[in-house]
């Protein structure tokens, strides 16, 4: 399992795509924090907001640059590792050896997690450091629920769950987007797909927006006020989209 | 060059996709159409927003441009530059007595008819639905403009506006054929086409910031440097006969910034197309 690990690792790095999205994310990250920099309120949405302060700072950061993880740099890793290389035939070097294709896939799920982890964590360090560079430390902050508020440590555990519910939303849609590219053929259409899931879960359900309106979902349920199920369906995507593909790769025809 | 038009036509439409999205018209004008009367309930007669039979066809644009449109032509092009190119299937037309210009010229005169027939497709769908859906009403208010305008006149604002939208649409298109063209794989130039869409919905956004925070005063109109901005508000500022439009030149200004997208992309494309390296 370890070297199926390694081995995925190494072929996710060889590709360019990963290290220069990783700095164009680094650039685009940046660039918000000056964006927000010279901004004095943080908005949750078309309505609230609050000023912008060294404690709330890391979370209107990610909310800035939600979008480009989730519309554009998680489904061009996502899609390039578990389509492109059985598309482009290079998966079937890797398949000559007798390894558990359960494996070879829980390797990639993992390796991708880990990936994702990694920009989550990124944003995470620059927008705390930034945040403190560039606005005025406070005592107490609120968030979207005016109720409530925190100290200094508070926050930053606020913060800190908040990405942690973030990062699980991008492990649901890692699950779903390996359903969807074991179930359409060529990644152009994948991504299309992807984009065509996570805009039509709007129309389908409420309790499905976190995909597409991941930020927006973790302020109000951070704050109490979302009123739909959120844990179960994103616990549902996971780990009911890591079975059914898994056991789908399983009895797939790898015969290409 | 006729047949090589041809060629590339018959493999646009060999693509599901193209299939897919010719048959989704109607599903997309009827979830607008259920949009748009649920919005009728917060909008009295007499708000631009008010969605009538005849102004239909227009909100209906509107609501689609930027999204469906765009990302239809970012991914029929990405197949016609990008995968086709790259997976080697072209090779097969190389191989023939064609010029690799006349193979660009022939994948965008593909597009861009494929592009007028969906544009042709969609209006004559939203017409229909228009009529069944929504009230007809004599009088019709627009955005950015200062009086109501008759049904008769709204026939040519109409086709105008959908003329505009279809030129805008050319305009995206020269950039994601730009960025087939220097992408080495089909992830890469879909993503690359998603980002510049991103930053030109962000472009308006930190440029009014700017303006505000620094107190230059730059001009207004300088936001429709974004091609998402000027499917979003410009058509219809363009169109619009208000004072503050005339005074701005802003229909010229907006035309401008299109013809110098589809030339300056579309040069910088076919250049490259045709100078690269073709042993792929």
């Amino acid at each position: 399992m370890m070297q199926l690990l390694q081995s995925d690792w190494q072929r996710i790095w060889k590709r360019k795509k990963t290290f220069v999205s990783l700095l164009i994310f680094v650039a685009i990250v940046l660039l918000d924090c000056l964006f927000l920099g010279v901004q004095s309120f943080g908005a949750f949405d078309n309505v609230s907001s609050v000023p912008l302060t060294a404690q709330n700072f890391s979370l209107f950061l990610l909310k800035e640059v939600s979008f480009f993880l989730v519309l554009i740099i998680g489904p061009i890793l996502m899609i390039d590792s578990f389509n492109g290389e059985y598309h482009g035939g290079q998966l079937r070097l890797v398949l000559i050896r007798p390894i558990s294709i359960l494996r070879l896939f829980a390797a990639k799920w993992i390796n991708l997690a880990v990936i994702l982890l990694l920009f989550v964590v990124v944003t995470f360090v620059i927008g705390e450091g930034a945040g403190h560079l560039l606005k005025p430390s406070v005592d107490s902050v609120v968030y979207l629920n005016p109720d409530r508020a925190y100290g200094p440590a508070g926050a930053f555990l606020y913060n800190l769950e908040s990405y942690g519910l973030f990062m699980m939303i991008l492990l649901a849609q890692l699950s779903v987007t390996a359903a969807l590219c074991t179930l359409l053929p060529s990644p152009i259409i994948c991504y299309l797909g992807w984009i065509g899931v996570a805009v039509g879960g709007l129309y389908v359900s409420d309790a499905l927006r976190f995909l597409l309106m991941g930020m927006s979902t973790v302020f109000q349920w951070m704050a109490g006020r979302y009123a739909h199920a959120f844990l179960l369906p994103v616990m549902v995507c996971i780990f009911l989209g890591f079975a059914v593909t898994m056991l789908w790769w399983n009895r797939r025809n790898w015969v290409k | 060059m006729m047949a090589l038009f041809h060629s590339e036509w018959e493999r646009l439409w060999k693509r599901k996709i193209a299939w897919l999205f010719l048959i989704s018209i109607p599903l997309i004008i009827a979830l607008t159409a259920k949009y748009y009367i649920g919005h009728n309930a917060s909008f009295p007669l007499g708000s631009p927003e008010h969605t009538t039979a005849e102004n239909f066809p227009v909100m209906a644009m509107i609501e689609q441009l930027i999204v469906v449109f765009n990302v239809v032509a970012l991914v029929l092009l990405t197949f016609s530059f990008t995968e086709e190119y790259r997976s080697g299937q072209l090779r097969l037309v190389m191989l023939r007595a064609y010029g690799s210009s006349q193979i660009f010229w022939a994948k965008w005169l593909a597009f861009a008819s494929m592009m007028a027939l969906f544009f042709v497709v969609y209006l004559v769908a939203a017409v229909v639905a228009g009529y069944v859906f929504f009230e007809s009403s004599p009088q019709q208010t627009l955005f950015y403009y200062d009086h109501a305008v008759s049904s008769r006149y709204m026939i040519g604002y109409t086709l105008s506006y959908y003329g505009m939208a279809y030129a805008s649409i050319v305009g995206t298109a020269s950039v994601f054929i730009a960025i087939g063209v220097i992408s080495r794989s089909s992830t890469a130039a879909i993503g690359l086409g998603m980002g510049f869409l991103l930053c030109s919905l962000g472009f308006p956004l930190i440029y009014d910031l700017f303006n505000r925070v620094t107190g230059f005063g730059w001009p207004a109109m300088l936001k429709y440097v974004s091609l998402t901005e000027i499917q979003f508000s410009g058509i219809a500022v363009m169109l619009s006969g208000s004072a503050a439009a005339r005074e701005w030149h802003a229909g010229l200004w907006m035309v401008l910034i299109l013809a110098g997208y589809v030339a300056l992309f579309t040069a910088a494309a076919r250049l490259i197309f045709t100078k690269s390296d073709r042993f792929i």
